[in-house]
């Protein structure tokens, strides 16, 4: 008897303890400790950023001890979509954290379906003013804003020092000068070699192409989708869209460029040249100080007309906060200048405030100035749709069928009928 | 006999209380999901927006049966489960026949045959990625076809080879364990029917397949049905090494359900890919198990 009874109070322990675990999370997630506000944030897992949001969250106990008490969370990405999974999952289950981070061109998506809530009467017009307008860009949907750049991004062309000298390449010292279509593809076909291809495109198999490679669309009378998000047939499968496909399929088709390249494909000299962003940099500098590291602009069309990439990860108020004042002092802070200007020290990315451009010696001196000139002149944000996130895996994944040998036009037609229908579909749904 | 009346002498609240939780858990992540995905199954359901889904009746049922990449992966679903099973289970029995008899240094085979299963099948796929990396330089196996004077192989970038590539990366990950299981039916055979065997002039391949063969039935038809709907799930190697690409070559109907459901956020069409693909399923089970009974 007595073992029966011990067997059934094991039995209702486990069962409390299964189901105790989650809600005591979800009773956390709300609480107030001895008078103290507790708000919780979510951002990605990127390695190099995190010391300084660290930094910034310590800052802000510090400073509102007693009255809040931020928490920060990082989530993997993946080399994919594993973040925005995650922040799928949570926002159909209600389990959102206060602030979120979520990467630029979601945030059309994520404002249409109500998941982050507008910031205007959060934000004041000083501060909006402060912001870089392709920030403020992105930030907007439906002419509210939802989110705060955390910081900008840019991409330009790294290259092998030691393999320009050999085939003594000019070197482009302004965006005007910037290597052109067929001075790259020259280049990568003289640079290539059995061990060496010419240059490295491929950045990651999600968002990465989309943000790395949109401008070659964008510089060549094409873009992704109108200029209200609203359509995609005509515009990245037009003349100039087909012609940006056609053009980078030729890397791949000639053995210049690898579909699959190792994360440290440049590093190891076995590329000459790799369109990345400042992060990517800033990595190899620190990573391989004895690496013959050069840096130049984007290339540009043969006409030169000029695109280069922007935007990057921004902060929202999730639908699930639960003190709105409280999120929003959280919010001001980690957005604000200082607190900018230290992820953009700390992971080698533009600030997305102006103001910290002013006497900001990391940003106004080569090889960074780069970036910097880039963002002040040629930066175009990538679409705001609410289909962006039907639109850039199925870009990715069209990108790299035509990168093995798809046909550029019927892949990109393909393409640009799908999102189509998704967006028919979008606006049907929320009629 | 005695087993009936012991469980009548059990007390009914008794009963119930300790079958409570398995049924519990049953119901909360087997029935109540089934029955959600057939009611989602109808409706429009954007994952963003739950509280804005309405009922559309058999909206989702009549584009799933227009939609081209929908056959595709049914077709690419099924191509892998029918290669795979007979690969992967071929290569599992011939490993088992191998390591069967007791040599020195038979527990290393063992050991190394066995090995990959325990490495997560996402790094296993990251690293053949590397394997298979189309240039000669950078990948380990077009670095050895160029050597041996072939050209290279774009193995997961071309629609005809993405998915054998796949294939021949999943037999050699997983079967091991299924080594292990057939090993453990062979040694399950008395050695007393081979030696009756041996004493009526069999040979070695007559033993095979008149002690061995009709030995193993019940544990082969285990383990190809293990196989087959493990198959049927494909997800992780796809959705690592290629993405469902090129040409969804390799896009299986559970990566499309993922994708449609997490990265398009529409989970009502998500949901009616399940449900046909629950149905897909249970008829595939039924089949093979309805045959496995008639002989």
């Amino acid at each position: 008897m007595r073992r029966t009874f011990c067997a059934m109070l094991a039995t209702v322990f486990s069962i409390v303890s299964l189901f105790a675990n989650g809600s005591h999370e979800q009773i956390a997630k709300g609480k107030e400790h001895d008078g103290v506000k507790e708000i919780t944030m979510w951002y990605q897992e990127n390695k190099v950023m995190i010391p300084g949001f660290d930094k910034r969250v310590a800052d802000f106990n510090e400073q509102y001890k007693g009255t809040y008490h931020l928490t920060i969370t990082y989530i993997p990405r993946g080399t994919a979509y594993a973040y925005e999974d995650k922040v799928n999952s949570a926002a159909f289950t209600n389990q959102l954290p206060d602030l979120l981070a979520l990467d630029g061109p979601n945030v059309a998506n994520y404002a249409a379906n109500g998941i982050i809530l507008p910031l205007d009467e959060y934000v004041s017009a000083e501060s909006k003013a402060d912001l870089m307008p392709s920030i403020v860009i992105q930030g907007t949907y439906d002419n509210h804003l939802y989110a705060i750049g955390l910081n900008e991004s840019s991409c330009a062309l790294l290259y092998n020092k030691d393999i320009f000298a050999k085939y003594g390449f000019r070197i482009p010292t302004s965006i005007e000068d910037a290597y052109t279509w067929d001075e790259i593809y020259e280049m990568a076909k003289k640079v290539s070699t059995p061990e060496c291809v010419g240059i490295k495109l491929i950045m990651n198999k999600g968002e990465g192409i989309p943000y790395a490679l949109s401008p070659f669309w964008d510089m060549n009378n094409s873009s992704f989708t109108s200029a209200d998000g609203s359509k995609v047939n005509g515009f990245i499968n037009n003349k100039g869209g087909i012609e940006a496909a056609t053009y980078l399929q030729r890397f791949f088709k000639e053995g210049l460029a690898n579909i699959d390249p190792s994360p440290t494909e440049f590093q190891d000299g076995k590329s000459a040249m790799w369109i990345t962003n400042s992060g990517g940099f800033k990595g190899v500098v620190k990573s391989y100080p004895d690496f013959p590291l050069g840096l130049t602009y984007y290339p540009v069309t043969n006409s030169h007309s000029a695109a280069s990439p922007c935007g990057s990860w921004a902060l929202g108020m999730s639908k699930n906060v639960k003190d709105k004042e409280a999120a929003a002092v959280a919010l001001a802070f980690m957005t604000n200048a200082d607190s900018t200007l230290v992820y953009s020290t700390t992971g080698g990315y533009p600030p997305s405030r102006k103001s910290n451009y002013e006497n900001n010696e990391m940003w106004n001196t080569l090889p960074f100035k780069v970036f910097s000139d880039e963002l002040f002149s040629t930066a175009v944000p990538r679409p705001r749709t609410p289909v962006y996130t039907v639109l850039s895996p199925k870009f990715s994944e069209t990108f790299l069928d035509i990168c093995s040998g798809s046909d550029p036009k019927e892949s990109l037609d393909a393409l640009a009928e799908y999102v189509d229908a998704e967006y028919a579909r979008f606006q049907s749904s929320n009629k | 006999m005695k087993q009936v009346s012991s469980l009548k002498r059990t007390p009914v609240p008794y009963v119930l209380f300790f079958t409570l939780p398995a049924v519990v858990l049953l119901c909360c992540f087997l029935v109540v999901p089934v029955v959600l995905s057939f009611g989602f199954s109808f409706m429009n359901f954007n994952m963003l927006k739950p509280q804005a889904a309405f009922f559309d009746g058999m909206e989702n049922y009549m584009r799933v049966f227009h939609d081209q990449t929908f056959y595709k992966t049914i077709r690419n679903t099924f191509y892998f489960a029918i290669v795979v099973v007979c690969y992967q289970d071929s290569l599992a029995f011939i490993l088992a026949l191998l390591v069967r008899r007791k040599f020195k240094g038979v527990g290393v085979f063992r050991v190394a045959y066995f090995t990959p299963l325990v490495t997560s099948i996402t790094v296993v796929s990251i690293l053949w990625t590397f394997i298979y990396n189309p240039n000669p330089t950078q990948g380990l196996l077009n670095a050895f076809l160029v050597k041996l004077g072939f050209e290279p192989c774009p193995f997961l970038h071309d629609p005809k080879t993405a998915m054998n590539a796949i294939i021949f990366m999943s037999g050699w990950h997983s079967a091991g364990y299924h080594m292990m299981i057939l090993l453990a039916g062979l040694q399950a055979i008395p050695n007393e029917l081979y030696e009756a065997a041996e004493i009526d002039g069999a040979n070695t391949f007559q033993q095979f397949i008149h002690v061995t063969l009709p030995g193993m039935r019940n544990v082969l038809i285990f383990v190809v049905q293990v196989t087959m709907i493990s198959a049927m799930k494909l997800f992780t190697q796809p959705y690592v090494m290629t993405q469902g690409g090129p040409k969804e070559s390799t896009k299986t109907l559970t990566y499309y359900i993922y994708q449609q459901g997490f990265q398009f956020r529409n989970i009502g069409y998500a949901s009616t890919i399940s449900v046909l693909f629950f149905i897909i399923v249970v008829t595939m089970s039924l089949t093979v198990k309805r045959i496995v009974r008639q002989k």
